[in-house]
């Protein structure tokens, strides 16, 4: 079986995407928000499937990073956007062909998408071939193109097209307009007298201008007259258009299927990737995290992607990224669920979401939020967010609560990531305590990887596989939130000075920056 | 054909970015009074001057390039005043020509026709201007503008434009050329003149006759519409390439006018300032680095125009020095003088006169400023956050041999640790080259460098008599261990501090 797709190795389940359900955490982690967020730009190609269908092996998921990793700030990713540019005219421009009524404009209509076709596919092939592709899907997809474009059949619809275009190329005309009366003739050498002017007004020009052609191709239909100059050209110059003849009649169909598919799938990478570089550009790290299935974990500066999109897209110019705190995390040996305590407003329910993007993502074969990132092969992402500190009908909250943490505990495997976010917070302390480290017990037994964020201090050192975080507040003031999670809190030092350093601005800082 | 008014040989691009910091250096220096005399209540003026001066020159050339053609400006008002006026009304008129149907080829070629029109009358204005006043300027700029309007607009150039004009009426019936474009659409349009001269009857059929090879189209009844648009088509390049062109002689208007605005704006402020009598001086300006720095009677012209009445000029002396620094008693003068060294920079750098008997300075590569704000701006951000904040911004912009002028900076702190974060910063720009301007009233910023040993070092200190009055004078000496606040407090509580005060805040 050869290669079929670039989003699935071969062989695999089917690669026939239909609607897979939404999984419920999705919007508790703002993962909707996410999905959104990249696909934005690219509806046609129905890409929101793809980011519910998590994979199930490590290699699938290095199937995808190596292409993205192949894409990802080369001039290959150029290569596929072009790609995708002139696929989307290639449609176009078919559409538009069913729609005239002269033949000869139909028939020009079929040359012209067929040459682009043509062209694109060519093009990829020996874009593929010059770069260094060693990504398996990408090698995959150009032995394909290599057998297709080398085959006769290919040959012969790219001969039948280059002589068609030339031979249309070639015609040039004349119209007189004089009277109530037009004459059409060959084209006879005429000098340009719109060059004439323009050199002669030459002189005047200052700096840069403006293009002052009105757009006059507005409809790609002709109306009756333009048929009618039309049919005198064709009468002038039989030749040209009997060579449109002879391919439109030759050549009936000729897209191809696989290409076809290609150019939806590879939209997946192309998304995700527009979204990566608006992140690097913001100055927030993407990294290409090491998947196993160790538990074992150890990720640097991450952070809430989706909260980092609303803000890069609410900050009118890059650099802004100090609006996103990043924060590192390691699980080792036993250590499964990190308890996150602190503040209000300080950060905490933004690491638990994401927490939960991190392994959504890597288990889509994307780039994550980070700077390094070990990650553990998830095989669900769960979630339950309570109903925060709202007490308004607490009897019911905390049944509905109860009900839902039963569902997402029943669903979870050894394999599966668990978030739960400030659950039962809208009981007394004493019944949060105790429901939450029952809850805690579970996942504990379960031995699945998790983050547990909660007002319950006590919950924090529950047992070997529980770790603390903290959602740090400043040293010196501590009305200030630093939105950074910590495993132990940091230690003061002389306020001002420190802050100086911070800013960049000790004596050696400052020179080293002036001496760049 | 450019007025190279500005730039020898460049062109002047209002739609530069700034330098980094211009919003803050405007609003610290007060350059919007300046801004607003050279405009003398012409908005467009106000405008054209802002755009140059804040747009400043780095090059001692380019500045003597500017101040050469600024003195021939001061010397010949109304023939300056006259060809601004003529590019003025050559603008205005042209804003009046109505076009019908703008949006069609022929409407457009219609338009641009009767503007150019219009402007051939102007340009011919212009050149009589220019011949009755050869050999009159001294600059290169004037004397290279005045012989590029002869030379370009020669009479058989200006003839020449009248028997486009003509042509391009198409009194003969349009005659043009395509190829099959997409879709088979008539394409890459090109116009011809036409040979067919407008004739009578009897030559009109020979020449249907001579041209046998041509398929005719009649024109059928109700086709009137179609016909005009593939006209329009066929037009097309020809109202492009003269829509382009009443464009060109436009944007020439609009140079002239912008170029001479600006030296007409430096000739308002010139006006104003001698008016209220003080003396102006075009500046020496030297090469980057510590070099000559030096100023006699140098005042802020800012707050002149807004006083409306006399100010303390004050001298400079400070070859060779790296920091200027200025201490003394509040309200003594300090920041007034800081800011008349940031505004004669400016100033200099525009190619403008200086705001002094006589001002000689290395020409810095960037003005930045860094002055105590009132109020903590962002949210969240202590206010000793946002000095460090804008201070780290501006040592990303900062090059050597820029200059920085630093007024209270890090007074948002206690005076110790302000001190210490100054010092550390000022040597360290100071020793990678930039200059540095600093007003401050902690004597512990100013003792350091009192006791530093360091020979590039100007001590100036706001004098203060003995009976408390302050004369706004800036004289050279060390800093002296106390400030002055508590004469103001004398003066404006009517007594003196009280005995607890005078020890400083607790802890």
């Amino acid at each position: 079986m050869g290669f079929a797709s670039v989003l699935f190795p071969a062989p695999t389940r089917s690669t026939e995407i239909d609607a897979p359900p939404v999984p419920s955490s999705f919007t508790d982690l703002d993962f909707d928000q996410i999905v959104k967020a990249v696909v934005v730009g690219h509806d046609e190609y129905r890409l929101p499937p793809y980011f519910r269908l998590p994979l199930e092996s490590v290699d699938a998921v290095i199937y995808r990073q190596e292409v993205f990793a192949a894409l990802d700030g080369t001039p290959l990713r150029e290569t596929m956007v072009h790609f995708a540019d002139r696929m989307r005219s290639v449609r176009a421009m078919l559409t538009l062909a069913e729609e005239m009524r002269h033949r000869y404009q139909r028939r020009s209509w079929l040359l012209t998408a067929a040459a682009t076709y043509v062209g694109t596919a060519t093009g990829l092939l020996s874009e593929l071939e010059q770069a260094p592709v060693t990504a398996r899907a990408l090698v995959g997809l150009r032995e394909r193109l290599i057998r297709y474009i080398g085959s006769e059949a290919f040959e012969t619809l790219r001969q039948d097209m280059t002589e068609a275009q030339d031979a249309i190329a070639r015609v040039r005309y004349t119209l007189l307009f004089y009277a109530r009366v037009i004459r059409v003739r060959r084209f006879e050498g005429e000098t340009d007298y719109g060059e004439e002017i323009a050199s002669f007004f030459a002189r005047f020009q200052q700096r840069g201008g403006t293009d002052h052609h009105l757009e006059m191709a507005g409809r790609p239909a002709m109306n009756r007259l333009e048929q009618r100059a039309l049919d005198r050209v064709v009468a002038l110059f039989p030749d040209a258009f009997g060579a449109l003849d002879r391919f439109c009649e030759a050549h009936p169909v000729w897209l191809d299927e696989l290409v076809v598919r290609f150019d939806r799938e590879i939209q997946f990478y192309l998304a995700y990737l527009g979204v990566v570089r608006s992140l690097r550009a913001f100055g927030l790290p993407v990294c290409y995290p090491v998947l196993s299935s160790s538990k074992d974990e150890a990720v640097d500066s991450t952070y809430d992607l989706a909260l980092a999109l609303r803000r890069l897209a609410q900050s009118e110019e890059a650099g802004g990224a100090g609006a996103v705190v990043t924060n590192d995390y390691r699980l080792s040996g036993p250590e499964r669920i990190i308890v996150v305590t602190g503040p209000n407003q300080g950060g905490k329910t933004t690491f638990a979401r994401a927490f939960g993007q991190l392994h959504w993502l890597a288990a889509l074969g994307c780039p994550v939020p980070g700077a390094n990132a070990r990650l553990f092969l998830a095989d669900k992402v769960l979630s339950h967010f309570g109903w925060g500190e709202n007490l308004g009908d607490m009897r019911g909250r905390l049944e509905d609560d109860l009900v839902r943490v039963r569902e997402t505990l029943a669903q979870a495997s050894d394999e599966s990531v668990v978030i739960l976010n400030e659950v039962f917070s809208s009981t007394t302390l004493r019944d949060a305590t105790v429901l939450s480290r029952s809850v805690l017990a579970e996942l504990s037994r379960l031995d699945a990887l998790g983050v547990c964020v909660t007002f319950v201090d006590e919950l924090a050192s529950f047992d070997h596989k529980t770790v603390s975080m903290v959602a740090g507040v400043d040293a010196v003031d501590p009305t200030v939130r630093t939105f950074k999670l910590e495993r132990r809190p940091a230690d003061g030092r002389a306020y001002a000075v420190v802050l100086a350093e911070r800013y960049g601005l000790s004596h050696d800082r400052v020179k080293e920056r002036l001496a760049r | 054909m450019k007025p190279h008014l500005l730039f020898a040989d460049d062109d002047f691009r209002p739609e530069d970015p700034l330098p980094p910091g211009t919003e803050s250096l405007g609003e610290d220096l007060g350059l919007a009074t300046l801004l607003d005399a050279m405009g003398g209540g012409d908005g467009n003026l106000r405008a054209v001057a802002t755009a140059v001066t804040l747009h400043p020159l780095t090059d001692p050339s380019a500045i003597t390039y500017r101040q050469a053609v600024l003195s021939d400006c001061l010397d010949n008002r109304e023939v300056v005043a006259q060809i601004h006026e003529l590019a003025e009304a050559a603008i205005a008129e042209e804003k009046k020509v109505w076009g019908l149907f703008t949006n069609v080829p022929s409407g457009r070629l219609h338009r641009a026709v009767g503007v150019l029109a219009l402007f051939t009358a102007h340009l011919r204005r212009l050149r009589a201007i220019a011949d009755a006043n050869t050999g009159r300027f001294g600059s290169d700029g004037f004397r290279h503008l005045v012989s590029t309007l002869k030379t370009e607009l020669s009479d058989e150039y200006l003839e020449g434009m009248d028997r486009h004009l003509q042509l391009l009426r198409f009194r003969s019936g349009v005659l043009s050329s395509a190829g099959v474009g997409l879709g088979a659409k008539a394409g890459d349009w090109r116009i011809h003149l036409s040979t067919q001269p407008a004739i009578n009857w009897w030559q009109r059929l020979r020449l249907w006759w001579k041209r046998s090879d041509a398929l005719r189209i009649v024109v059928r009844p109700g086709d009137d519409d179609l016909v005009a648009e593939l006209r329009g088509q066929a037009i097309n390049e020809a109202a492009a390439a003269l829509s382009e062109a009443m464009e060109h002689v436009l944007s020439f208007f609009s140079s002239l006018r912008f170029e001479l605005g600006f030296y007409l704006a430096a000739a308002n402020l010139h006006d104003r300032l001698v008016d209220l009598g003080q003396p102006t001086c075009l500046p020496t300006p030297g090469p980057g680095g510590a070099a000559v720095l030096q100023a006699r009677d140098l005042y802020d012209p800012g707050l002149l125009l807004r006083s409306g009445g006399k100010v303390v000029g004050n001298d400079l002396d400070a070859d060779g020095k790296s920091l200027v620094l200025v201490t003394g008693a509040n309200q003594g003068g300090k920041s007034t003088f800081l800011r008349a060294m940031g505004v004669a920079q400016v100033m200099m750098r525009a190619g403008l006169f200086a705001p002094a008997r006589s001002f000689s300075a290395p020409v810095a590569r960037g003005v930045f400023t860094h002055y105590e704000r009132e109020e903590a701006s962002e949210a969240g951000l202590g206010k000793l956050e946002e000095e460090l904040a804008r201070m780290s911004q501006v040592v990303d912009w900062l090059t050597p041999g820029s200059l920085v002028l630093l007024n209270e900076s890090f007074s948002s702190t206690n005076e110790a640790e302000g001190a210490a974060i100054a010092s550390g910063l000022i040597e360290a720009l100071v020793e990678s080259g930039v200059t540095v301007a600093c007003v401050t009233h902690s004597f512990e910023l100013a003792d350091h460098f009192a006791r530093s040993g360091r020979d590039d070092v100007a001590f100036l200190r706001a004098e203060r008599r003995e009976d408390g009055t302050r004369t706004f004078r800036m004289l050279p000496g060390a800093p002296a261990p106390t400030g002055h606040g508590e004469d103001l407090y004398r003066l404006i509580f009517g007594r003196p501090l009280a005995d607890d005060a005078r020890r400083g805040p607790p802890g």
